[in-house]
């Protein structure tokens, strides 16, 4: 493994937000090493995109091998929230191009084989054990290959964490918090074989899922918990979203997590019966917690943190993959900025800051649920709301209406905007029929 | 650099560089850049390095708000009210 000694900017991790920054950093020019612990393809969780995120593929020219690889694409949203039954079509906003459920290690792999086509020096199975700060001087990463004994280093200009969970920078510098405003977990799993919803209002078997797209369907399930069905080329993913409070209710039972879940998705309506043909994929649960954290800091001297080394929150809008690739692409701008005029450096680090900021707290705002404090949203974040095409803004609406928090968008956005984007374009549906 | 040369060159950028979608006709001065489609929040930061490296400007990040960027005629007038960074050399 000829891993260099030096290079502008080193990346570290591989997933959407690491690759794409390599991407747009090696199409700008600059010598890029991205630095992966794992070896792809892997898993992640994380299946559904929506439409959004084509215009970060477009800019990183990897559309046509995504396209190439035949997932799933979906039309729509069902959304079952406390009992009103809600269907959403992407093609009703004017979109063109379909959203997808991706199995992540495919998806991701694309991304990381993208960014290594492009000329960014990609390396995996190599583990960042320590980063160098020393504001002022060079900034330098130390890193173990897998199966070698002593670490090495290289020494760059700038460091982009992109570790996801691992939040390697957010760790160390012990500038990423836990949001109390969103006390909830996540367990999921795979089965084999479910019905799935179709924007016809019916439930079809899984073997009609090439002629017939599937949507997203999403239950609420009480106390703000939700659930998602999320149907992928071979197997479906099902997933809960749970207030910490009731885990800490249901754990008296001490049940094992398996037999939890899988109880659990047999108490939601309708998930129950899209479940009904279905044989779970043995071992296939998987838990997160504590759930949604923030940071106090999103850059400093010679670093920057995007993706869900950044943050993270309640992905009941999708947003995820989004939020990863726009911090990636506003990264790789303010990198350029600050590598062509240093004297600048500092106004460019705010304005990646207040950008990304911005972006996440309107996320973070929307999301809010009856365990946050609504008081607290801030008028000014709403700015980067303002960049969104009404397109993006009506989506948004609808979306939130459906999860129960339509209140928050219209919250945030000016009250002459309020009647543009509250367009309802969704149908409310008697029942799903099976 | 006079308002009308300002105004046509970010013209000249926003319909060859920018927008998503070639449009029919250049957009007017006063056109609804962003709410009509043309600039998104990707194009946005294409066209602040290209102000800043043609104009020898810089933007300051608290004057990325909606007002400033709503019209070429705002651009122009954000970009007329700024001083040329000092030792400004290259032209962009």
């Amino acid at each position: 493994m000829n891993i260099p000694a030096q290079s502008d900017v080193v990346i570290i991790g591989g997933g959407p937000a690491g690759s794409m920054a390599a991407t747009f950093l090696a199409q700008k020019g600059y010598h890029v090493v991205l630095l992966e612990k794992q070896k792809h393809p892997r898993y992640m969780v994380g299946e559904s995109l929506i439409p959004q995120f084509w215009k970060y593929c477009d800019l990183a020219q990897v559309t046509d091998k995504i396209l190439a690889e035949g997932f799933v694409q979906k039309q729509g949203g069902t959304v079952v929230w406390d009992g009103v039954i809600r269907q959403t079509a992407f093609k009703d906003f004017g979109y063109t191009r379909p959203a997808l459920h991706v199995e992540r290690d495919r998806f991701d792999l694309i991304l990381l084989e993208h960014a290594r086509s492009q000329g960014a020096h990609v390396f995996e199975q190599v583990t960042v054990t320590d980063v160098n700060l020393d504001p002022g001087g060079q900034v330098d990463v130390t890193y173990l290959p897998a199966g070698e004994q002593s670490s090495r280093r290289i020494a760059c200009r700038f460091i982009i964490d992109a570790s996801g969970q691992s939040a390697l920078i957010g760790r160390k510098l012990a500038i990423r918090v836990h949001d109390e405003e969103y006390p909830f977990m996540s367990v999921w799993g795979y089965f084999n074989n479910s019905s799935y919803v179709a924007l016809d209002g019916r439930a079809h078997a899984f073997t009609e899922l090439r002629d017939t797209p599937p949507t997203t369907f999403v239950s609420s399930t009480g106390n703000w918990g939700w659930c998602w069905h999320i149907p992928l080329r071979e197997t479906t993913s099902v997933g809960l979203v749970v207030p910490l409070e009731q885990m800490k209710t249901d754990k008296l039972e001490n049940e094992a997590l398996q037999a939890y879940f899988l109880r659990r998705c047999a108490e939601i309506p309708y998930l129950n019966r899209l479940l009904e043909p279905a044989t779970y994929c043995d071992g296939s649960v998987h838990m997160l917690r504590p759930y949604s954290y923030r940071p106090k800091q999103l850059c400093g001297p010679g670093f920057f943190l995007i993706g869900d080394a950044a943050a993270f929150i309640d992905p009941v809008l999708s947003e995820g993959c989004l939020l990863a690739m726009f911090s990636a692409h506003m990264a790789a701008w303010t990198i350029d900025r600050c590598l062509r005029d240093q004297g600048r450096t500092a106004d460019y680090q705010a304005l990646f800051t207040r950008q990304f900021a911005g972006r996440y707290q309107v996320g973070h705002a929307l999301m809010l649920t009856g365990y946050g404090d609504a008081a607290k949203v801030n008028g000014a974040v709403a700015n980067s709301l303002r960049f969104d095409s009404e397109r993006e803004q009506e989506l948004m609406y609808v979306a939130l209406t459906m999860a129960g928090r339509a209140e928050n968008l219209l919250r945030l956005v000016k009250p002459g905007d309020r009647q543009r984007i509250a367009v309802n374009r969704f149908r409310t549906l008697q029942s799903i029929d099976f | 650099m006079s308002t009308q040369d300002i105004q046509r060159s970010l013209t000249d950028y926003i319909t060859t560089e920018v927008a998503s979608a070639v449009p029919d006709a250049p957009p007017a001065p006063d056109f609804p850049l962003i709410e009509g489609g043309l600039v998104d929040s990707l194009g946005l930061f294409k066209l602040i390095a290209f102000i800043e490296d043609k104009f020898q400007i810089g933007i300051l990040p608290e004057e990325i708000q909606f007002e400033n960027f709503a019209t070429i005629n705002a651009i122009t007038t954000l970009i007329k009210n700024k001083q040329p960074l000092r030792g400004a050399a290259k032209a962009g």
